[in-house]
């Protein structure tokens, strides 16, 4: 990483604010963002931290466009370009996703039929990389993570919540991002397997990966932390 | 003979008028389907009403007609009708194709090569050869004017999957002048290359469908076929039995009750005709 | 991976101001839209709030009372789907345009063989050769996970299912760019629809198609939609998306859409 690109942040985020109406219950609406900005460099990780209900999921979402915020700001800067994610058109956005962000949710959404090698496969595969490559590449990820072999090739419906959640996170991981998000990915795994997710986010970070995450694990913080945020 | 009760032809002039407007539109648009007035015939359905009605619509004092049945000019139908018309008209009626100006036909062409001064009137059951696979009449209208005939190679395709080959074996699809895509009424697929260029005026007539078309003298008629399963007409590997023809059509005929069969020409003036000159060269 | 190289496309598709209505907000209104190649829009709405008036109008089956179809063809030009002669229209139809009925039986001949079903877009836009009109059938039969040996069976014989994925055959046989599908599970059994989505998933990956899916189970739109439009007495209430409409739903109808079928 050279001092040019570290003069100019990897990614920010101005004035959020964010309000859920509940138009079934009487149009109850409340605030969980206010105002929330922040700004963060490549090869940085920022945790999003504070008791739960305070909007730590909220703000994760609205930096992949999962939720929609009243107002604000995300914008995404790459060498060659800027982009802000609420003023681009929605297959611009797909693309972003596809191509620049890695995403890792609390809860793997599983596809009938697939088998858990392809599900870690497929976003390498729908960029266009060789498919017998992207497996290769999603059979390493697996292993490290210790989902035994004969695992593979079934879809992962009947897995284990921490099984799942490990298919998740190689998922995320298996393509090379400059934005990464992580809800709570260490929440229902091992000690082994927290250490090896772990190496993985400080790889991405030397890469030069800005990662967002929510952790449950003080610990974990504790050791990816360069900013933190209390919500 | 003519019984003067009936005019000439035994149609009003009106109902000849209207359906001559509808063959010369036929003509213009070679292969296209024109509707028209049909008029009840003392005839069923089924037995040729809509030849007859052409028939009617353009005989003159002076034609000679013939009509013929499978070939024959001596079956139930073809009897009938020529005796319809030398009762309503008192035309000369022959047998020979040769001597004939018009020739009323179901099923055959004839053999013998038919000239500029002849014209054929088909009789046709079912107009329309993509009700097969289409039953919408507004759908089928529509194909027809926009070229859409995709779907009768799916009638081809069916038959190749199914039987190996093209088993289509009479009414068989052809395009016309390059555009619409016609029945030539229940003719073997032998006839189907008679139809092309040839120098007759061809008339089809429907009774039940009310349906007039026409290919006009000198005309493409191109039989629907694939690349790889060419149009190919009917050929026999034996001759006729009765006048030894090897080009033409044959029909089996069974003789006893012991299985015994004969092939003879389907065209029995054509083949009688042969017998003739036979004879005539063996004295 | 720190340079950004989205390419700026041309919408395969324009929507605009379309209206077509039967009665008072019945079919659809001032609807505006853009689809991108490759892109997959689900329209969802319930019963009567015009999605299929309106998937109807796009495909060429309906002329609206108002608006412009502008499809971006092959050959780089615009098309107002209902400002070309009917000739033409249909013709894309046949070529560019794919169109998948929520019924098998109004998208297939259940009579003709299942391999005549696929040829017969191939024979309709001019080929003429048995053997490879055969062998793309058996090709696409096997696409679409029916034994190949299967092509001379008539589809009435065959289950929900495959008669569903027979007609998908039979509609991307010819290679269109667009499109259109009704309801494509709405009648199969619950395992069935499973395979069958996780069918069009990969079709729609392989082929690069872009779809307009009319659908009323968000979960169908969930899979394989990057983008949703949510429909209520013939105007659109919502867009955005998928899993941002799904997951944060703004309009109260669209928000009650999401709390009564999602669990």
């Amino acid at each position: 990483m050279n001092n040019a690109t570290q003069l100019t942040p990897a990614l920010e985020v101005k004035n959020i604010t964010k309000t859920f109406t509940l138009h079934q219950q009487q149009g109850v609406a409340y605030t969980v963002l206010d105002d929330f900005s922040f700004s963060l460099n490549r090869g940085e990780c920022l945790v999003l931290n504070g008791p739960s209900g305070q909007g730590k999921s909220t703000a994760l979402k609205i930096l992949y466009a999962n939720y929609l915020p009243d107002s604000g700001e995300v914008w995404f800067h790459f060498n060659n370009h800027s982009v802000e994610l609420y003023s681009s058109n929605t297959h611009q956005v797909v693309y972003l996703r596809e191509n620049h962000i890695g995403y890792v949710s609390q809860f793997l959404r599983v596809i009938p039929r697939v088998s858990a090698l392809d599900i870690v496969a497929e976003p390498l595969i729908s960029q266009g990389f060789d498919e017998s490559a992207s497996r290769d590449n999603a059979a390493e990820l697996l292993t490290r993570l210790n989902i035994p072999e004969k695992l593979w090739s079934l879809s992962p419906y009947t897995f284990s919540g921490g099984e799942q959640q490990r298919i998740n996170i190689a998922r995320g991981f298996i393509k090379p991002v400059p934005f990464l998000f992580l809800d709570e990915p260490t929440a229902s795994l091992d000690e082994k397997n927290k250490q090896v997710v772990l190496e993985l986010i400080n790889e991405f970070k030397q890469n030069g990966t800005a990662v967002v995450g929510i952790f449950h694990d003080a610990d974990i913080r504790q050791d990816l932390a360069d900013k933190i945020i209390d919500l | 003979m003519s019984e003067q009760l009936y005019n000439f032809g035994y149609l009003d002039e009106n109902s000849k008028r209207m359906i001559r407007r509808a063959l010369l539109k036929a003509v213009a648009l070679p292969g296209y389907q024109v509707p028209f007035a049909g008029k009840e015939m003392p005839m069923p359905y089924g037995w040729g009403t809509g030849g007859v009605q052409l028939t009617a619509s353009i005989i003159g004092k002076k034609d000679c007609l013939k009509v013929i049945d499978q070939g024959a000019d001596d079956t139930t139908n073809a009897v009938s009708i020529r005796n319809f018309f030398k009762r309503v008209c008192d035309v000369e009626t022959t047998e020979e194709t040769g001597d004939a100006t018009v020739i009323q036909t179901r099923h055959r062409i004839p053999e013998q090569a038919l000239t500029e001064n002849q014209i054929m009137v088909f009789q046709v059951p079912i107009p329309e050869p993509l009700r097969y696979i289409e039953p919408s009449e507004t759908e089928t209208r529509k194909m027809h004017a926009l070229k859409e005939y995709g779907v009768m190679h799916v009638k081809l395709y069916e038959d190749i999957a199914r039987h190996g080959e093209i088993a289509t074996s009479y009414a068989y699809p052809a395009e016309v002048n390059g555009h619409y895509i016609m029945d030539p009424s229940p003719i073997p697929k032998f006839d189907n290359p008679k139809l092309d260029n040839s120098p007759t005026l061809m008339l089809f007539g429907a009774g039940r469908e009310k349906r007039i078309y026409a290919v006009p003298p000198y005309t493409n008629v191109k039989s629907l076929d694939f690349e790889d399963y060419p149009f190919t007409p009917q050929t026999w590997t034996r001759k006729c039995d009765l006048c030894g023809s090897e080009h033409s059509y044959l029909d089996e005929i069974v003789t006893d009750d012991k299985g015994s069969r004969l092939w003879v020409c389907s065209d029995t003036d054509f083949c009688q005709k042969n017998q003739a000159k036979q004879e005539q060269s063996n004295v | 991976m720190f340079d950004f190289n989205f390419q700026e496309i041309q919408p395969i598709l324009k929507v605009e101001n379309l209206n077509k209505l039967f009665g008072f907000n019945k079919g659809c209104q001032n609807i505006n839209f853009e689809l991108f190649p490759g892109e997959v829009l689900a329209i969802v709405g319930e019963s009567g709030s015009g999605k299929s008036t309106l998937l109807n109008s796009l495909s060429g089956h309906e002329q609206p009372d108002s608006g412009d179809v502008i499809y971006h063809a092959k050959n780089e030009q615009d098309y107002s789907l209902y400002k070309i002669n009917e000739s033409e229209r249909r013709l894309l139809m046949r070529t560019e345009l794919g169109f998948v009925h929520q019924n098998p039986r109004d998208g297939l001949r259940l009579r003709i063989s299942a391999g005549g079903n696929i040829g017969e877009r191939l024979m309709a836009v001019g080929e003429r050769h048995y053997g490879d009109i055969r062998s793309k059938g058996e090709n696409w039969l096997e696409q679409v996970e029916i034994n190949s040996d299967r092509i001379d069976e008539q589809p009435r014989f065959f289950s929900g299912g495959m008669q569903q994925r027979l007609q998908i055959a039979r509609t991307l046989v010819t290679h269109p760019r667009l499109v259109f599908m009704d309801e494509p599970t709405g009648g199969l059994d619950v395992s069935v629809q499973a395979r069958l989505l996780d069918l069009i998933r990969q079709l729609v990956q392989k082929h690069q198609l872009a779809v307009v899916l009319v659908t009323h189970d968000l979960s169908v739109a969930r899979l394989l939609a990057h983008r949703i439009i949510v429909m209520k007495q013939s105007e659109i209430v919502e867009t955005g998306l998928t899993d941002q409409v799904l997951d944060d739903p703004q309009h109260p109808y669209s928000q009650l859409l999401v709390s009564s079928i999602l669990n």
